[in-house]
């Protein structure tokens, strides 16, 4: 299966850094102890309040599977490099490819990114963990926040295919992901319209609809049918653009 | 001051190319920024306070940090990366050239994009501050903290960057002691502790770019070296930071090809 192959590859890659990774991750909980702090500040050491850290630190472990993919999927780089050639002369679409290899980069960071995230929040700051009912369905809801995550990061890539510097688009992924997808906190805190966008854009179904699941606020058909939905308009979208940029694909390095 | 100059046309020349790049670049780059400020308002709006300050006065920081950051990223950019210049032995070219190697990776390049931060911290503090009806009486203040924010910021980054002297690459530490402590100094630092406030006070003194001058001048601190603490930062950082650098430079080796 070139497809698995391609997985086990892009996980590998990451082993090699595996202790520079440890150590971004005491930065990345460092950044979820900030917000958890600002939480505990306003609503004191109350249930509501260990209920926002529990939120706030699902999410913040949750940032490298759902938030801070590879930048556009890996493609800007190819195509700085040149290297997107190969990738074209392969009997599968550079929307698969890119799918199944940044899989494998998020399978690692799932297990030596996320889980010590989520570890240190349980030992710190005293996370719940979810009811065992709740498993299941937080994890379907967390699968399908990072394929709408993938969608979004390729269209960042399909932008550099068109102007080859990302930057702006990439800022622009990283404000309305960081804004509404309420990963600081959720709908109800977000004053009128932004909380409808936050519920049923595809940038809340990244980071609220997993983790409302795991706090066993929402049920799980209720994400599915936004998250789907999403899945299906962002697939189309990618693919007919996939197909219409290809042609046009700027080859650099050498 | 001519070369200096000379140096800011080519960075405009070279980043203005592609005009619709550079201006779509601009704006995101500051609604990048603005997210995280975005998100505090909204929160804010739902609670009387954060640790007893207000939604304008939690604002007034958030403008200072980030003017200040701005600032540092438009000459910065060669400490920010300074690990590619580790990695790839181009270092190398700035030590057989007859200037300070700090100032050579200051002139490197002017990220120009990142006015767009400056400008908009300046407009958060601006607003804040006449919301309070302080702009008249604070606003010299507000713009000296800015710049003093910014050359505190520039020695933290010279002492992290020689980090990578040793380590050659440091992008991870700066993770962890730069980007989250900056976050932290956005919002008042009482409320994270007495370890993380000690920290923000004394090792990577980013609180004393807003939170310790501004509580003194809101009327919250009565203890005049809350507002005195961003020059004894600056101070006190600059030798430490000197220092560091010329130990750095004593023990780097050429890496790359």
């Amino acid at each position: 299966m070139p497809a698995l192959a391609l997985m086990k590859t892009s996980f590998q890659r990451n082993r090699v850094y595996v202790l520079n990774h440890m150590l971004n991750n005491l930065g990345s909980f460092l950044f979820g102890y900030i917000i958890a702090m600002v939480w505990l500040s306003l609503l004191g050491n109350t249930p509501e309040g260990r209920e926002m850290v529990t939120y706030v630190m699902v999410n913040q472990a949750m940032v490298g599977l759902v938030m801070f993919l590879p930048r556009g999927c890996f493609i800007p780089q190819k195509i700085r490099e040149g290297t997107i050639v190969f990738d074209l002369v392969r009997p599968q679409n550079i929307l698969s490819l890119a799918f199944f290899e940044v899989s494998g980069h998020v399978a690692y960071n799932f297990v030596f990114r996320s889980l010590p995230i989520f570890l240190l929040g349980f030992l710190v700051l005293g996370v719940d963990f979810p009811r065992l009912s709740q498993l299941f369905p937080f994890f379907l809801a967390l699968a399908n926040g990072f394929v709408i995550a993938f969608f979004l990061n390729y269209l960042v890539g399909l932008w550099s295919m068109h102007f080859v510097d990302f930057t702006g688009a990439q800022n622009l992924y990283y404000f309305t992901t960081a804004t509404f997808s309420g990963y600081m906190m959720p709908p109800e805190f977000f004053p009128g319209f932004v909380r409808t966008l936050v519920e049923f854009s595809p940038f809340g179904c990244t980071h609220f609809w997993p983790s409302a699941i795991y706090l066993g606020r929402v049920p799980l058909f209720q994400a599915l049918w936004i998250q789907w939905s999403w899945i299906g308009i962002l697939w189309v979208t990618c693919w007919l653009l996939t197909r219409r940029l290809v042609q046009r694909i700027p080859i650099q390095g050498g | 001051m001519g070369v200096f100059l000379t140096l800011v046309r080519a960075s405009w020349r070279a980043q203005t190319h592609y005009r619709f790049n550079f201006f779509f670049t601009t704006v995101s780059s500051g609604l990048a920024m603005f997210s995280d400020f975005l998100l505090i308002w909204w929160l804010l709006m739902n609670f009387p306070s954060l640790g007893g300050w207000k939604l304008e006065e939690v604002a007034c920081i958030f403008g200072i940090v980030n003017c200040s950051w701005g600032l540092f990223r438009v000459i910065g950019v060669g400490l920010k990366n300074f690990q590619e210049f580790m990695l790839s032995g181009r270092f190398d070219v700035l030590l057989v050239r007859p200037a300070s190697t700090v100032l050579q990776l200051l002139l490197h390049r002017f990220d120009l994009k990142s006015l767009g931060g400056v400008v908009q911290g300046l407009g958060i503090g601006f607003v804040a501050l006449t919301s309070m009806g302080l702009l008249g009486q604070l606003w010299p203040w507000f713009l000296l903290l800015c710049l003093l924010g910014a050359i505190i910021t520039l020695e933290i980054n010279i002492i992290l960057a020689a980090i990578a002297f040793w380590t050659i690459r440091n992008e991870e530490i700066v993770v962890l002691a730069f980007y989250a402590t900056r976050t932290a100094s956005e919002y008042p630092a009482h409320i994270f502790g007495p370890f993380l406030k000690n920290l923000l006070t004394f090792a990577i003194p980013l609180a004393t770019i807003g939170y310790f001058p501004l509580g003194y001048l809101l009327g919250k601190m009565q203890n005049p070296v809350a507002l005195l603490s961003p020059f004894l930062a600056a101070g006190g950082l600059f030798p430490i930071s000197f220092v560091i650098w010329k130990m750095g430079m004593h023990h780097y080796s050429s890496t790359g090809t």
